[in-house]
């Protein structure tokens, strides 16, 4: 045995501070013996441990040290019951306090549960630390610049190859898609990755093995086993899915738990991804600028990314040949852990949030919590007169500043422990609608950071709502505060007033923000878009997934189908056009095609390959010139419709008619269509084209990009006041025509509505916010009135007895709170308009800030707190003045 | 003192193990001795509160013993039974044999 190690000397040292000296000898032996015998058995890591375990243990009433100890034990006991007691005594002032506690409490545990979830997206990885996803920027100068996270489909063997810290990659994709079940057909997501995907992504195995490894293995998730296989064991049966332009079948060799919801790589069905690169043909197995899918590497443990990123442009150089030129070719790699919420870096196949919500939302709740413990310190600051006589009292029989200061912050501490628990419970019964609001799934569940978090908000708005009353009336002389009735009246006048200001402020600027949120969203949703969206629905078609390889066959494909739609419709009334389009509007992402102009300018605009029905369908107005024309073959063959943006961008002066600018010169504009929101109203329009006959157009073009799968929509236009049965009849129809494809329309204007869920999400917050931020600031106010009333009893009554009217006496109370709105009004105003601004520079087509939003924020604020002042401002007018001047 | 002659369970453990030990019957030794023969997790502090609380019951008696290099020279209290101790254990026997008896037979003809 080692003599020279002992336990740790903090651990021994809190023993011998805390412990009963006459046990302490004893108690201390025994642990350092078992110390001993711990180390040699198991090290000294392990001894250590157990050691400060047992001290802890150790801290119980039964072997801490009397006297000192007891002593302030007992002391505290009794702050605890005066306390209680002065709370008990003053109900409502308590009720006050702990109401508007317990709502920021709740409030600020909700936003808590909503932070912690939005951060801990892709945390539970065990290689989470080492697992990065490349991006890829290409740089054409003249702020021609894309910015990708679906990367080239060669870049993840690629790195593999060249850089020995990469220990495994996966390319990740997804495709929709159609399983068949006997004659039935299910929509369904495929997705597909390497062979080292379970590798990255680790996941808890159901039953068989997570293992993409071989070209016919499937993995599915527990509930996709559920949907496709019911009740039986989905292992090991045989899966027929669509896959490029024949249905497959797989194996299912693995199920697999189904995943977090705060996962970026989502998927249900997993497959190798060999099949990815059947369905996009042979060509971009190898270029570098055609992007697809997303790319995760991971990194040997203590790898460092940025030194990878550095050598990474040696592997550009290489691959690109001649085509590389520095700087304008760049990959990098951004943490897995960083996706979720960064939202600098472009958002891949799973939506990213924005940060700046998420402190947003915790700073409002950190104000609302300081808008109660505000509340708190108004009431014990106006409490303070009769408080002050009682510490006077205390100091004249020796208490020390320091123990009155403990007895205020033991009163604070209760009334936050009882509004805290009150708190929990609130949010726990708020939660299920909070979660609806917020769009995630949120629970409030007993773990340590929850634990630790409830622990700290609560003891520090304790102290915090304590401190001042605790520093403020501790600080008074006996002498002083006997003799003159104690402190300095004005100054606390002042100090409470500053506050209830501070409320009104806060109050101001929810409001303000609320009403421009929803007077912005009210805009988008009813602007006009440049086409219809009523009675509109889209019906996605399954293709075979020739399109890189056909695409003139893929769309002709889907003009067949259509027409044979058509002539099917053609007897029901209730629909008016069919059309088709190789992209939809709400769908984000239209196709864009790139080249370079004659003085070597990147140029890139956004096309829809349509049919000759699509502008009437959607209603679109053409400016000037002509639409497409069913008899026109020329001009179905070798025409465009451009949109105000691409005439404006390419200055063309007179364009029905016009040539179309290089490199499309073989085609010509038929006509220009007012101006289409193809794009949310974050976005401005770009330069756009409809066309027919795309192959011509495609012939010079150096990039393209399918944004969304370019597979054929058919959409409907309806007109029908029976909706529900026009649905059925054309679903009837739908499936006698076209027996291989799913049904599975949506409607335009719900489709256009989703576009703005995240604005409507937090638009909703800030609603709730708002009515709990005005809330407790009423709280607060009438907590004041009724002091400041109360104060002036005796000076109303006299007033009354002079002469003056109810009416007098209740307009001199207004006229003092009004004044206090006023002020607030004019420095929550600038504040508003700074911030929303800020906000407001988020869309590309917005509103103004009017005066008409703050007359009506001034409105509702000065009606709420005008409520709150009538009931006792009328009390106290109407009460006889007898009463008032009795006691003197 | 005396609450009746009733004993919990871990206070009859450590009676127990106090009685095994016999002359070497100490905090330590009576925590290794009930996890060693029962198997479960016993934390030293919960021994010790239930020894102190076994002596203000009169249970048990103690005195000092002596330093050993491995105790950081510190002495150990060592514990014996006394009458009333010996006497709680054997009436607890006494009661639980009792109880025992009590079982009407068929319970134990289960299935064999």
């Amino acid at each position: 045995m080692e003599n020279n190690v002992s336990p740790p000397t903090l651990a021994r040292r809190l023993f011998e501070w805390y412990c009963n000296p006459a046990i302490c000898e004893e108690l201390a032996g025994d642990m350092e013996e078992a110390y001993h015998r711990r180390m040699a058995e198991e090290g000294k890591l392990k001894a250590d441990l157990r050691y400060w375990l047992n001290v802890l243990m150790f801290f119980q009433p039964r072997f801490i040290r009397r006297g000192s100890a007891g002593h302030v034990m007992d002391m505290y006991g009794n702050y605890l019951k005066v306390a209680l007691r002065s709370l008990t005594k003053q109900k409502g002032y308590a009720a006050i306090n702990v109401a508007s506690l317990l709502i920021g409490f709740a409030f600020c545990i909700m936003i808590w549960l909503y932070v912690q979830y939005e951060l801990s997206f892709d945390g539970h990885f065990a290689e989470g630390r080492n697992i990065y996803r490349a991006w890829v920027k290409e740089d054409y100068g003249e702020g021609e610049q894309f910015f990708n996270t679906v990367t080239p489909i060669p870049l993840g063997p690629d790195l593999a190859a060249t850089y020995p810290e990469v220990r495994a990659f996966t390319r990740f994709d997804m495709r929709s898609t159609v399983v068949k079940q006997g004659n039935r057909l299910l929509e369904g997501t495929m997705h597909f990755a390497d062979e080292g995907f379970f590798d990255l992504f680790d996941t808890e195995v159901v039953s068989g093995e997570a293992s993409v490894a071989d070209l016919e293995s499937i993995v599915l998730t527990e509930s996709a086993a559920k949907k496709h296989f019911g009740s039986e064991g989905a292992l090991g049966q045989y899966m027929t899915v669509q896959l490029g332009n024949r249905f497959e079948e797989f194996i299912v060799r693995g199920v697999v738990a189904d995943q977090r919801a705060t996962q970026s790589v989502q998927y249900d069905m997993l497959v190798n991804y060999e099949h990815f690169l059947d369905v996009v043909g042979p060509e971009s197995r190898t270029n570098y600028f055609n992007i697809f899918s997303e790319t995760y590497v991971l990194l040997q443990e203590g790898a460092w990314a940025a030194d990878l990123e550095g050598r990474l442009p040696a592997l550009v150089k290489r691959v690109l040949g001649e085509d590389y030129q520095p700087g304008s070719y760049v990959v990098g790699l951004q943490p897995l852990e960083d996706i979720h919420l960064n939202a600098d870096i472009p958002a891949g196949i799973a939506p990213v949030s924005d940060a700046k919500y998420i402190y947003i939302l915790s700073a409002v709740a950190l104000l609302i919590l300081l808008v109660a413990c505000i509340n708190f310190v108004t009431l014990a600051v106006g409490r303070s007169l009769s408080r002050v006589k009682e510490v006077g009292v205390r100091k004249s029989l020796g208490a020390m500043r320091g123990q009155i200061m403990s007895q205020f912050w033991a009163e604070a501490l209760l009334t936050t422990f009882v509004a805290l628990v009150a708190g929990i419970a609130l949010a726990a019964i708020l939660l299920p609608v909070f979660s609806e609001l917020a769009g995630v799934k949120l629970s409030l569940e007993l773990s340590v950071a929850n634990i630790l978090f409830i622990l700290l908000l609560g003891g520090g708005t304790g102290l915090l709502a304590g401190s001042y009353p605790s520093l403020f009336l501790s600080r008074f002389h006996p002498a002083g505060i006997f003799h003159s009735g104690g402190g300095t009246g004005r100054n606390r006048e002042l100090m409470r007033r500053l506050m209830v200001g501070f409320q009104f402020v806060l109050s101001i600027l929810l409001i303000l923000g609320t009403l421009t949120m929803q007077r912005q969203l009210a805009y988008l949703q009813n602007k006009h878009l440049g086409f219809e969206q009523e009675q509109l629905i889209t019906v996605p078609q399954h293709m075979e997934s020739k399109v890189f390889k056909d695409f003139e066959g893929y769309i002709n494909e889907g003009l067949q189908r259509r027409n044979l739609l058509a002539e099917a419709l053609a007897s029901v009334s209730e629909v008016e056009v069919v059309g088709m389009s190789t992209h939809t509007f709400g769908q984000q992402g239209w196709t864009n095609i790139g080249w370079q102009d004659e003085k070597g300018v990147y140029e890139e605009i956004t096309m829809n390959v349509v049919d000759s029905r699509f502008i009437d369908a959607y209603g679109i107005d053409i400016k000037a010139g002509r639409g497409f024309d069913e008899d026109n073959r020329a001009g179905l063959n070798y025409g465009v419709v451009v949109n105000e943006a691409f005439v404006k961008h390419f200055g063309i002066e007179d364009p029905a008619g016009a040539a179309m600018p290089r490199p499309f010169g073989d085609y010509t504009i038929l006509g220009v269509a007012r101006d289409f929101h193809y794009q949310s109203l974050h976005s401005p329009v770009m330069p756009a084209l409809l066309v027919v006959s795309p192959m011509g157009l495609l012939k010079n073009i150096t990039n393209l990009d399918f944004a969304t799968n370019p597979n054929p929509k058919i959409t409907l236009k309806l007109n029908t006041a029976d909706l529900p049965a026009t649905m059925d009849r054309i679903e009837k129809i739908w499936k006698e025509t076209l027996r291989d494809q799913p049904f599975d329309y949506s409607f335009v204007d719900m489709t256009l509505a989703s576009q703005y869920s995240q604005e409507k999400r937090l638009s909703r917050i800030m609603w709730l916010t708002t009515l709990l931020g005005i809330a407790i600031s009423c709280m607060g106010l009438f907590g004041l009135v009724t002091l400041s009333l109360t104060k002036r009893t005796k000076e109303i009554g006299i007033r009354k007895v002079m002469g003056a009217s109810s009416g007098q006496v209740m307009g001199m109370v207004y006229r003092e709170f009004l004044l206090l709105i006023a002020l607030s009004f004019g420095i929550a105003m600038p504040l508003a308009w700074f911030g929303m601004e800020h906000w407001l520079q988020e869309f590309a087509y917005r509103i103004g800030m009017d005066a008409g939003t703050y007359l009506l924020a001034g409105g509702i604020i000065t009606a709420v707190a005008s409520v709150t002042i009538f009931y006792h401002s009328w009390q106290a007018a109407r009460n006889n003045p007898v009463y008032a001047l009795r006691s003197e | 003192m005396t609450k009746g002659n009733y004993l919990g369970e871990f206070e009859e453990l450590v009676l127990l193990a106090v009685g095994i030990l016999y002359e070497e019957a100490y905090g330590l030794a009576i925590t290794d001795e009930i996890e060693k023969r029962t198997g479960r997790t016993v934390t030293m502090s919960a021994v010790h509160k239930t020894l102190m609380r076994l002596e203000d019951k009169g249970f048990l008696a103690s005195e000092m013993g002596g330093a050993t290099e491995t105790r950081g020279g510190r002495k150990k209290r060592l514990f014996s039974l006394t009458g009333t101790g010996k006497e709680a254990l054997k009436h607890t026997k006494e009661m639980r044999d009792s109880l025992w008896q009590a079982i009407p037979k068929p319970v134990w003809n289960f299935s064999i």
